[in-house]
């Protein structure tokens, strides 16, 4: 099946073929969502499966997310207006304080590559700039990192201001020093330990709203 | 003479240096703090914007005002060391968790801290002490550097390593230091606290880092210019091209050092690691780290002979565990092989720095004994071949009697905690494990330490001093 082809194509680190079959099939007139969710994102479920298996190493993930990201702005512009249906939107950064962004910057790839719009704050971003962004991009998730002890606290502060701005988004957090039980002190919804749970972790978050709304 | 492993040939080591320079003269530094760039500036290096390139000749200039020794004293001044390259075990830097086993592994406290710093007086091996050889997170910054300086100063009369820290806390570090001391000239007596500064990889350094390198280096205190890379993540894949990254980023912090105080006292730091691909982290049990440190360590001592350090026994096991043993003990030897110096992270080191175990922490010390007994070589004289021993005791001989045995075999390494003694015996005591037996020692060490070293008028000027500089 020639969907299939692309996520074969996602799975082989093969840039150019997954261009040239998603091009294929758009002039093939294959059902556009299909293309998207079973050709690209459900290539980069697999990827991420594959990953935390350990049967992929992170260079080769990170080949398969640029492989999907070229075949996603192939076909960007010809989903319709009001169906960009990402999975939602992740706002992500690392905690004031914290300029390490290796992690972060996996884990936003990962998302990327799980079909979500990622606005990606950087580095050292204050509790208000992380609530500022939420709000005027509509953002499900709140995503942060923080690699030393001394910045986790920017994470409890960072949900605070978001409880008290009254924001429905959802929060989770991770990096080294950072664990489950620390996310569950500081009022986190959610935490990972590696960027597929993560995207794991956003959908739930993401699935978790909807049913409540 | 001590055993050496050169991972380079001379000429191969020359060109090395040489790729060095082509970075930090072409590529260049950012050094996000303008004061710093002006002051880089103002020495001949070429500016665009924190963009810093470092000609050869401000380079050479830098590596040449370094001094190729220097005293490393205690805060009492009763104990110093000389650091250049004779070994100097210190404790680690950065566990977040502490772990033994009956309690398992949990957020290391206050309490553990001073258990650290008491253990770390009482080893034997080891030379350095303070720092940060676990985190305390339950205390908030402004509480937390304050309560390890004083910890430290009550705890040990070995000399201290400080924190890389931003102004206020370093000001207030070295400010505890200073008052505690009753000398607000103390800086100027001698060299007494040192920190490790290091780049945000690749070839960028932060403010904090920054500060503190010029608080150092302005008090003549040490400034240990690091560099902690991670192969294929924040350098390149290919062991020797991080190398070279390496030795640019150390280079670059020595220049800042130097700039700010010709002839303040520099440790090349060497701390990088290959990056454990699977997942992208920090890869604590790589052998390519000591391949790393090899050509950076031969340039360090035979073209700017300076002093050096390299991060040994770093490892990523979960357990003091065979996995631990293993990789730190391999880690020590070739440390010891490639040149060694003042090495850090060498005495109870879990799990990618995350962790310190009590229990390691004991057990480590046979390791680094042993490499650094390993690291002298043979003596090779007349009498070290031994041909009028051999003839004399002759053949079917026995040597154990002979006066020769008697007066040299306390030269033989043996351990203090490895279990050696026969099956026999060990069952008689009890058939303790190895973990066991760490457990017991460790509790034992504690027991004995004293509350203080400190007389109780110094008792009295720390108290004033913490209080003063309480934020």
């Amino acid at each position: 099946m020639a969907i299939n082809d692309i996520f074969q194509a996602v799975l082989a680190f093969d840039q150019a073929a997954v261009i040239e079959k998603v091009n294929a099939e758009i002039a093939a007139g294959s059902d556009i969502q299909a293309i998207l969710n079973e050709g690209l994102i459900s290539a980069m479920d697999e990827v991420g499966k594959k990953f935390s298996d350990g049967d992929l190493f992170v260079p080769e993930m990170l080949m398969a997310a640029q492989a999907m990201k070229a075949g996603l702005e192939v076909v960007k512009p010809h989903l319709a207006d009001g169906a960009t249906e990402s999975r939602g939107t992740i706002v992500i950064g690392t905690v004031k304080g914290d300029l390490h962004d290796i992690g972060k910057n996996l884990v936003a790839m990962m998302m990327e590559g799980g079909g979500f719009e990622v606005v990606d704050l950087g580095v050292d971003v204050d509790a208000e700039k992380f609530v500022e962004a939420a709000k005027a991009h509509n953002a499900g998730v709140i995503g942060l990192s923080a690699l030393l002890t001394t910045t986790m606290p920017a994470m409890e502060a960072t949900i605070k201001a978001v409880k008290e701005a009254g924001l429905a988004v959802k929060t989770m957090v991770g990096g080294a020093p950072v664990t489950e039980d620390f996310a569950a002190s500081i009022g986190a919804d959610g935490y990972s330990a590696d960027a597929p749970g993560a995207v794991e972790m956003a959908r739930k978050l993401i699935a978790d709203q909807k049913m409540a709304a | 003479m001590p055993l050496r492993l050169k991972m380079l040939t001379d000429e191969q080591c020359q060109l090395f240096h040489e790729a060095s320079v082509k970075i930090l003269s072409e590529t260049g530094v950012r050094f996000f703090k303008p004061e710093a760039v002006e002051l880089l500036k103002s020495h001949g290096a070429k500016v665009d914007g924190n963009l810093v390139r470092i000609p050869a000749s401000l380079l050479d200039e830098c590596i040449k005002s370094c001094p190729r020794e220097f005293t490393w004293t205690g805060f009492s001044g009763q104990r110093s060391v000389n650091v250049r390259r004779e070994p100097l075990i210190q404790p680690a830097v950065g566990p977040v968790f502490i772990q033994d086993i009956e309690n398992g592994r949990r957020p290391a406290c206050a309490e553990d801290y001073k258990n650290v710093i008491k253990l770390m007086h009482a080893i034997d091996v080891v030379d350095i002490n303070g720092g940060l050889p676990v985190d305390v997170g339950e205390l908030p910054s402004e509480k937390r550097y304050l309560f390890m300086m004083e910890s430290m100063l009550r705890h040990t009369d070995k000399p201290l390593v400080g924190f890389c820290l931003n102004k206020q806390l370093v000001n207030q570090t070295m400010g505890v230091f200073e008052s505690a001391a009753g000398d607000d000239d103390i800086w100027e007596k001698g060299h007494f606290l040192a920190s490790v500064c290091t780049p945000l990889s690749p070839l960028a350094v932060d403010e904090d880092t920054i500060d503190t390198v010029m608080l150092y280096a302005k008090r003549n205190q040490i400034v240990m210019s690091a560099s902690c890379i991670m192969a294929g993540l924040t350098g390149p894949i290919n062991p020797l091209g991080t190398a070279v990254l390496q030795n640019a980023e150390i280079l670059s912090g020595l220049v800042l050092a130097q700039c700010v105080r010709p002839g303040c006292p520099v440790l090349y730091s060497v701390a990088s690691v290959a990056g454990y691909m699977k997942d992208g982290s920090f890869g604590g049990g790589s052998p390519e780290a000591m391949m790393i440190h090899g050509p950076c360590i031969q340039a360090a001592m035979d073209l700017y002979d300076l002093p050096i350090r390299t991060m040994t026994g770093i490892n990523s096991a979960k357990e003091a565990d065979y996995q631990a043993g293993m990789e730190t003990g391999m880690s020590a030897l070739l440390s010891a092989l490639i040149g060694g110096g003042e090495w850090p992270q060498c005495m109870g080191v879990l799990d990618d720095i995350m962790t310190l175990s009590y229990e390691k922490l004991i057990l480590d010390r046979d390791a680094i004994s042993r490499a650094l007994h390993v690291r002298k070589g043979l003596e090779f004289s007349e009498e070290a071949l031994s041909v009028d021993l051999i003839s004399e005791v002759g053949p079917q001989g026995s040597y154990l009697t002979h006066p020769d045995t008697f007066k040299n075999f306390s030269k033989l390494w043996t351990p203090k905690y490895m279990n050696w003694e026969s099956r026999a015996n060990w069952e008689k005591n009890g058939s303790l494990s190895l973990l066991e037996k760490a457990n017991k020692e460790y509790k034992r060490l504690l027991a004995e330490s004293p509350e203080t070293l400190l007389s109780p008028d110094q008792e009295k000027a720390l108290s004033r001093a913490v209080e003063k500089f309480a934020i």
